[in-house]
C-alpha cells in the first residue's frame, strides 16, 4: 500500500514474505495444491526409479491389456503393449517440462512487455499493442502446424511452437491489468513523490497484477497440455516412443468406446495437475495479495 | 388394402398395380431377386467424410480429391473380376495389332447419357485430352508416365504442353472405336485402361470440368445418377434409366450421409448408415466387431490390397551398409505385431512387397527367409556392421505419413521391435502428409528411415515392383533389379517367363534390403446383414484388391434384402 | 473519440498487413505445395504448367503484390479444395453456419460462465463454489473433443435423447428454427472450457474486489447488499470480465475443427487446418486474414468498453499525469 513506501525497504521486505507463508500455511487448499503439483513434479523427476517398466518397451503379447487385468501392469497396457502406469510416469516428466517451459516463456516476455506498455502507454504501448494484435491473428495450432512442419518433432519443436503464440495472452492481461493500476491512488502517489519507474512497475504495481497472471498460468499449463494434446489428435504431436499426457489423450480417441483406460487415466492425471496449480495459484494470490485479511 | 372413397378407389387400384409392378423390376428393367425387398426400399445409406478435401465425383478430374459416391456415372473401358482379370467393361472387345502398341478397343452398342445421347469413342478421346491438358494439371497425371512403356503415346510430350492435346495417342476410328497407341510393349495395357473412365464431350465444352457437380448440369453414363447434392449434409444418387452398361443397378437410390469418420462407426449402430469401408474402423471399432458375431459375420474382407513396408536411405550412413538393412529386416517381429497389434482382422504378415494371390507372388515360400524374424540373426548383421548390441548406433527418427492411430501403432511396435532386438533407438515422427511426400520425392531423399504402405493400383506385378526402379518413388537402387523389370514388361506370350523374372526380381529387392515388408494389408468393408450381393457376400477366387477402383461391378449386383 | 477511432483503424490495417506479408511468407516457405500427390510427384513440366497458371511460377513478393491488389477489390480468389465456387462465397457460406454455433456458445458460455463465478464468489467456499469449482476444473481438464465424444456416446447413443449432429439438420427445431434438438451437445461440448475460463475469471475478479476498501466502506455505510454488489463490486470487476470476453470472442466464432467434425457442423472451422495441410493458399490468406480482422475489431471494442466501464481509463493513451 501506499504507506508501506514510508518503510524502510528490507524491513518491509521480510515481514511482507513473512506474512505470505504465513497466510500460505493456514490456507488447507494451497497447501493440498502444493502437494499435489510436488508430488507431480517428484513424479516427474524421479520416473526413471519409480516407474515399474521402461517407458518405451513393447511387450506384445500383453497389448491393450485392461487395467488390473495383469498383476505386473495394474494401470494395463496401451496400444503398443507398454506399460500404462510407466508410460503415466514419464509422461508426467514430459507434459511438465513442455508446460512449464512454455508458460516460462510466456511470463518471461508476456509481463515485462505487457507491463512496460500498460504503464508508459503512447507510443510504446501502440506499438506493443500492434505486434500483440499481429500475433493473436495467428491460430496457435496453425502456427504450431507450421513450425512442426518445418523443424522435427521433438521436444524443443514443441516448445517452441507452442511458446511462440503462447506470451501473447499474458502480456494482454498484464496490459490491461496495468492500464488501470497506473491510475489508482498509489501509483500516482508513488509517481508524485519521485519514486523511479522501475520500482513502480515491477514492485508496486506487478504485486497487484499478479493476482489474474497467476490466474492465467493456473490455466496455461493444462491449457498447453491440451493444445499438445490437439497437435496429436490431428496427427503431429511429439515423437514416439516418448510418453506426454497430452498425446495420450490425444491418440486414445480412437480407443476410447472399448479401452476406456487409455483416455481416463492421463486425463485424470492432467485434472488432478489442473486442480493442483489451481489451488496453489489461488493460495499464492490471497497469500501475496496484501488486502487479504482473515 | 383401405379404400375409404369410392372416388379413390381406381386412383389406389393404380397406385397399387404400379407399386406391384415397380416391386419386380428396377427402372432399367431387370428384376429383382426372389429375397429382395420391395423395389421402394432398395436404398443404400452410405457415410460420406466431412472433412475430406473433395472437388469431384469424376476419375477424371482427380483422382486424390473424390467426392463421396464418386464413379457412378461413368464406366470404365475395363472391369476386373475378382481375380483381377481384366473383363469388358464400357469396351466389348480389345485386342493389339502386330506392332504391339497400337490397341482398339471396340465400345458396347447402345452406350447412352442419362440425356439420352449416345456415349460415344468421342466422348473417351476427349476425356484422354482433357486428362493430359497441362491447365488441367491432373493429380493422376504422373500414372501413365509411370508405367512407362505402357504410357500413351506423347503423353509426356502433352503435359508438358510441348505438343498440343490433339498429338495425344488416342483417336475415335468411329463412334464405337477407340484407338490408343502405347509409348512402347506393353502387354498388361487393358488392366490400366480401368482408368479410363469418359466425361461427356459436350458437358466437359459447355460446363466445364465440374459439370458432375450439380444436379442441374450433371450427366451420366454410369449406373447412377446425381439427384441432389446438399455440400457437407447429404448426396443422393437414384439409378439412371438410361443405363445400358455392365453393371444395371438393383439398388433404387443411394444416400451419401456426411459425418465425422470418428463417428461412422455409432451411427452403423443407431442404423443411420449401411456400410462402413476399412480405412474409417478405429482399432476400438475392430474390437467391438471382433467381439460381436453378428458384426463379424458382416465385416467382410474383398482381399488383400496393399503392403506395409519400412523403407531407407540407402545412400548414406548407416543404411548404406547392407548388414544394417538386413539387421532391420530380420528384427522386425512381424508376427506377433500382426497377431497383437495390426489384428489378424487387418492384415497377414509380409515378408515380399507382392501378396500372395497377386500375380508372381512368392506362394512356395521361397522369399521368406531373407526377411524372417529372427533377432540372433539380426544381431549378428549388426555386429558384422560394426554396431555390436547397437552400440553407437545413431539413433534415428521415422517418419511416418500422417497415419491414424491404428496404422502408427503399427509402424511404432516395428519401431520398437528394432529398437528393442538391436538395442538402438529409434523415434518415431507422424509427419504432415506433404511435408513427408516433399521429403519422399527428393533427391537424395531427405528421409533416411520411414514407413509407408502402397496400395495396388492394378494386377501386375510392374506396379507393386515398379515403386522399387531406379525412377520410382524410393532411392533405393539396383540395377540388376532395374533390367530385369525392364524384361520381364517387355516380354509378350511367355507368362511363366514373365512370372519367373518378377520373382527374380523380388528376391533381389528382399535380399539387397530396398524395404523391410511389415505386413499385407486386408481391405474389408462392415454390411448391414441385409446388404446382398454375392460381389460382396461370396469370397472371391482370389485374395486381392485393387485400390481406387474396388469391384466397381458391386453397384449393380448389391441390393436390399427382405428383412427376416 | 473520433480521432481515436480512425486511429485504431489506421492501425488496424497495418495489422492486417502485417499479417498478410508473414502468413504469405511463413506458408511459401513451408515444404509441399497445393499440387504435390499423394503417390509420385507431378511430371517436372506438367508441375511448371499448373504453377505457371496459378501464378506460382513467380517470385514470392510478386506472387504477393499479385494477391494484395486482388484482395483490396474483395477479390480473394479460387481455393484450391473446392475449384467451383470463389474463396469470398465458400467463407461466407460456412461462416454463417459457424456463427450460429459462435453465438449460441457465447451466450450459454458467459451467461452460465457469470453467474456461476458470481455465485461461487459470492458464497465463497460453499457447496455452490466447489460445483462451480468442479464443473470449471471438467471444462478445462477434459478436451473438447473427448467430452463432444462422451456426449455423443451418452446422449445420443446409449440414451439417444438427442440427436448426434448435423446442426440444424434433424427437423426438430421450434421457434422458426431458433431453438433445434441437434444444437444442444455441441454448444455444450464447446462451451464447457470457455465458460469454466469465465467462470473463474470472475469468481477471482470478484473476490478481489469484495475486499477493496470502498466495497467494505459501502458495507459500513449501510449500503444494502444487492446495491453494494451492483454499484461497486459488479462495476470494478467487469475489467478482467471484459478482458476474457474478448479473447474468447474471436475464437469462439471462428470455430473449432474438433467440435465441427465430430458434430457434423458444415462450418468454417475445420478449414483452418485442412487449407493448411493441404496448402491452399487462397484459403490459408483469407482465413488469417479474417481472424487478424476479427481479434482487430474486438481489441478496439475492448479497449473502448474499458473506458466505459472505468473512466480512469483514457483512450488515446496519451502520458500525462
Amino acid at each position: 500500500m501506499a504507506d508501506d513506501l514510508d518503510d524502510g525497504i528490507d524491513f518491509e521486505h521480510r515481514s511482507f514474505w513473512n506474512d505470505a507463508s504465513r497466510r500460505f500455511c493456514r490456507n488447507r487448499l494451497a497447501v493440498t495444491g502444493l502437494a499435489i503439483v510436488g508430488l507431480v513434479a517428484f513424479l516427474a523427476i524421479f520416473a526413471d526409479f519409480l516407474a515399474p517398466f521402461p517407458y518405451d518397451h513393447a511387450y506384445f503379447d500383453k497389448v491393450l491389456l485392461e487395467p488390473f487385468q495383469h498383476p505386473d501392469h495394474p494401470l494395463g497396457t496401451d496400444e503398443v503393449g507398454r506399460d500404462y502406469l510407466s508410460r503415466l510416469i514419464y509422461g508426467a516428466r514430459t507434459s511438465l517440462t513442455v508446460s512449464l517451459l512454455v508458460q516460462a516463456i510466456a511470463v518471461l516476455i508476456g509481463v515485462p512487455v505487457g507491463a512496460l506498455s500498460g504503464y508508459f502507454g503512447g507510443r510504446l504501448d501502440f506499438a506493443v499493442s500492434r505486434v500483440i494484435d499481429v500475433m493473436t491473428a495467428f491460430p496457435s495450432l496453425l502456427f504450431a502446424i507450421l513450425i512442426i512442419s518445418v523443424l522435427d518433432g521433438g521436444l524443443p519443436t514443441i516448445i517452441i511452437a507452442l511458446s511462440i503464440t503462447g506470451w501473447i495472452g499474458i502480456a494482454r492481461l498484464t496490459r490491461a491489468q496495468f492500464l488501470t493500476l497506473r491510475e489508482q491512488e498509489y501509483a500516482l502517489a508513488a509517481k508524485a513523490l519521485g519514486v523511479p519507474s522501475s520500482k513502480i512497475i515491477f514492485h508496486d504495481l506487478l504485486l497487484n497484477a499478479l493476482t489474474p497472471i497467476l490466474v492465467a498460468v493456473s490455466f496455461g499449463i493444462p491449457g498447453t497440455i491440451f493444445a499438445e494434446a490437439g497437435l496429436s489428435f490431428i496427427g503431429l504431436g511429439i515423437n514416439d516412443p516418448l510418453a506426454s499426457w497430452g498425446k495420450m489423450v490425444g491418440v486414445s480417441n480412437a480407443y476410447v468406446r472399448v479401452y476406456w483406460h487409455l483416455a481416463l487415466f492421463p486425463t485424470i492425471a492432467i485434472a488432478m495437475t489442473m486442480l493442483g496449480f489451481s489451488f496453489l495459484g489461488d493460495g499464492l494470490r490471497d497469500a501475496l495479495d496484501p488486502k487479504y485479511e482473515e | 388394402m383401405p379404400t375409404r372413397s369410392l372416388l379413390f378407389t381406381p386412383l389406389v387400384l393404380a397406385l397399387w398395380l404400379h407399386t406391384s409392378n415397380a416391386q419386380e423390376k428396377t427402372v432399367t428393367g431387370l428384376a429383382l431377386p426372389p429375397d429382395a425387398a420391395p423395389y421402394a426400399e432398395q436404398v443404400l445409406r452410405i457415410p460420406c467424410n466431412n472433412s475430406a478435401n473433395a472437388v469431384t465425383f469424376d476419375f477424371s478430374v482427380s483422382v486424390y480429391q473424390p467426392y463421396c459416391g464418386s464413379n457412378f456415372f461413368n464406366d470404365p473401358l475395363v472391369t476386373f473380376d475378382k481375380a483381377l482379370n481384366p473383363q469388358p467393361g464400357a469396351a466389348e472387345s480389345w485386342s493389339v495389332a502386330d506392332d504391339g502398341v497400337t490397341w482398339t478397343f471396340i465400345l458396347h452398342q447402345g452406350l447412352m447419357w442419362s440425356d439420352g445421347t449416345p456415349v460415344t469413342a468421342h466422348d473417351y478421346v476427349a476425356t484422354f485430352r482433357f486428362s493430359a491438358d497441362p491447365d488441367h494439371a491432373w493429380d493422376f497425371a504422373w500414372y501413365y508416365t509411370f508405367v512407362d512403356k505402357g504410357g500413351i503415346k506423347n503423353w509426356d510430350e502433352v503435359i508438358a504442353g510441348e505438343l498440343p492435346v490433339e498429338a495425344l495417342g488416342v483417336r475415335a476410328i468411329d463412334d464405337r472405336t477407340l484407338e490408343i497407341i502405347t509409348k512402347g510393349i506393353f502387354p498388361p495395357l487393358p488392366k490400366i485402361m480401368k482408368y479410363a473412365y469418359a466425361l461427356q464431350k459436350k458437358a466437359l465444352a459447355e460446363h466445364g470440368p465440374y459439370y458432375n457437380n450439380e444436379p442441374a448440369t450433371a450427366v451420366s453414363s454410369g449406373p447412377f445418377m446425381l439427384e441432389s447434392f446438399d455440400h457437407g449434409f447429404k448426396v443422393v444418387f437414384k439409378a439412371n434409366p438410361h443405363y445400358k452398361g455392365y453393371r444395371p443397378p438393383r439398388l433404387a437410390r443411394i444416400e451419401g450421409i456426411y459425418m465425422s469418420p470418428a463417428t461412422y462407426f455409432i451411427a452403423y449402430l443407431n442404423n443411420e448408415i449401411d456400410t462402413i469401408n476399412f480405412n474409417d474402423l478405429s482399432p476400438a471399432d475392430f474390437a467391438t466387431i471382433e467381439r460381436d458375431p453378428e458384426l463379424l459375420a458382416n465385416y467382410l474382407r474383398p482381399g488383400l490390397i496393399g503392403t506395409d513396408y519400412v523403407f531407407f536411405d540407402p545412400h548414406n550412413p548407416p543404411f548404406d551398409n547392407l548388414d544394417v538393412r538386413k539387421a532391420f529386416a530380420h528384427a522386425i517381429n512381424r508376427e506377433a505385431i500382426v497377431k497383437s497389434i495390426y489384428g489378424e482382422i487387418k492384415a497377414v504378415p509380409a515378408h515380399t512387397m507382392l501378396m500372395p494371390g497377386f500375380p508372381a507372388a512368392d506362394i512356395t515360400g521361397d522369399l521368406t527367409d531373407y526377411q524372417r524374424f529372427d533377432c540372433g540373426l539380426a544381431k549378428e548383421h549388426l555386429a558384422k556392421a560394426g554396431y555390436p548390441n547397437g552400440a553407437d548406433f545413431p539413433p534415428q527418427v521415422m517418419w511416418l505419413r500422417n497415419e491414424n492411430p491404428g496404422i502408427a501403432a503399427v509402424y511404432q511396435a516395428a519401431a520398437a521391435s528394432i529398437s528393442q532386438c538391436l538395442g538402438i533407438n529409434i523415434q518415431v515422427s507422424n509427419k504432415d502428409n506433404k511435408v513427408f511426400m516433399d521429403a519422399l520425392h527428393e533427391r537424395p531423399t531427405k528421409i533416411a528411415l520411414g514407413s509407408v504402405a502402397y496400395a495396388i493400383d492394378f494386377a501386375d506385378p510392374i506396379n507393386l515392383l515398379g515403386i522399387w526402379v531406379s525412377s520410382g518413388r524410393h532411392s533405393w537402387r539396383h540395377q540388376r533389379f532395374d533390367e530385369i523389370l525392364d524384361e520381364a514388361s517387355n516380354l509378350i506370350g511367355e507368362p511363366a517367363r514373365r512370372d519367373s523374372l518378377f520373382h527374380a526380381a523380388e528376391r533381389i529387392l528382399v535380399d539387397d534390403v530396398g524395404g523391410a515388408f511389415i505386413a499385407h494389408r486386408w481391405a474389408g468393408d462392415l454390411w448391414r446383414p441385409k446388404v446382398r450381393g454375392a460381389s460382396i457376400r461370396d469370397p472371391g477366387p482370389n485374395d486381392t484388391y485393387g485400390s481406387h477402383s474396388g469391384n466397381d461391378w458391386q453397384w449393380g449386383d448389391i441390393y436390399i434384402g427382405k428383412a427376416q | 473519440m473520433l480521432i481515436y477511432l480512425a486511429q485504431r483503424l489506421l492501425a488496424l490495417a497495418f495489422v492486417l498487413l502485417a499479417v498478410s506479408m508473414i502468413v504469405f511468407t511463413l506458408m511459401h516457405s513451408v515444404p509441399g505445395g497445393p499440387f504435390d500427390t499423394q503417390q509420385a510427384k507431378l511430371p517436372k513440366a506438367a508441375r511448371e504448367n499448373i504453377e505457371r497458371k496459378y501464378g506460382l511460377d513467380k517470385p514470392v513478393w510478386q506472387q504477393y503484390l499479385n494477391y494484395m491488389s486482388h484482395a483490396v477489390r474483395f477479390d480473394f480468389g479460387i481455393p484450391y479444395q473446392q475449384p467451383q465456387t470463389t474463396v469470398a462465397a465458400l467463407i461466407g457460406k460456412t461462416w454463417l453456419v459457424t456463427l450460429q454455433v459462435g453465438i449460441m456458445t457465447i451466450i450459454v458460455a458467459f451467461g452460465l460462465g457469470i453467474t456461476a463465478g458470481m455465485f461461487a464468489a459470492y458464497h465463497q467456499n460453499s457447496w455452490v463454489d466447489n460445483i462451480v469449482t468442479f464443473f470449471s476444473m471438467l471444462g478445462v481438464t477434459v478436451p473438447n473433443f473427448v467430452i463432444a465424444m462422451w456426449f455423443i456416446l451418452f446422449f445420443g447413443v446409449t440414451r439417444q435423447w438427442l440427436p448426434t449432429g448435423g446442426w440444424g439438420k434433424s427437423g426438430d427445431c421450434l421457434c422458426y428454427d431458433l431453438l433445434c434438438s441437434d444444437w444442444i451437445l455441441p454448444v455444450l461440448a464447446y462451451a464447457l472450457a470457455p465458460m469454466a475460463i469465465i467462470a473463474r475469471y470472475t469468481r477471482a475478479s470478484i473476490v478481489d474486489v469484495i475486499r477493496e476498501d470502498y466495497v467494505r466502506t459501502a458495507r459500513a455505510k449501510g449500503l444494502g447488499e444487492s446495491k453494494v454488489m451492483r454499484r461497486h463490486v459488479l462495476r470494478n470487476a467487469q475489467i478482467p470480465m471484459v478482458t476474457a470476453l474478448g479473447t474468447e470472442i474471436p475464437n469462439l466464432i471462428t470455430g473449432s475443427i474438433f467440435i465441427e467434425t465430430i458434430f457434423r457442423i458444415n462450418g468454417l472451422g475445420k478449414f483452418f487446418v485442412t487449407s493448411t495441410l493441404n496448402r491452399d493458399y487462397p484459403m490459408i490468406m483469407a482465413t488469417f486474414l479474417l481472424v487478424a480482422l476479427l481479434w482487430g475489431i474486438t481489441f478496439m471494442l475492448t479497449d473502448i468498453a474499458y473506458t466505459l466501464i472505468d473512466p480512469r481509463v483514457k483512450l488515446g493513451a496519451k502520458k500525462e499525469a
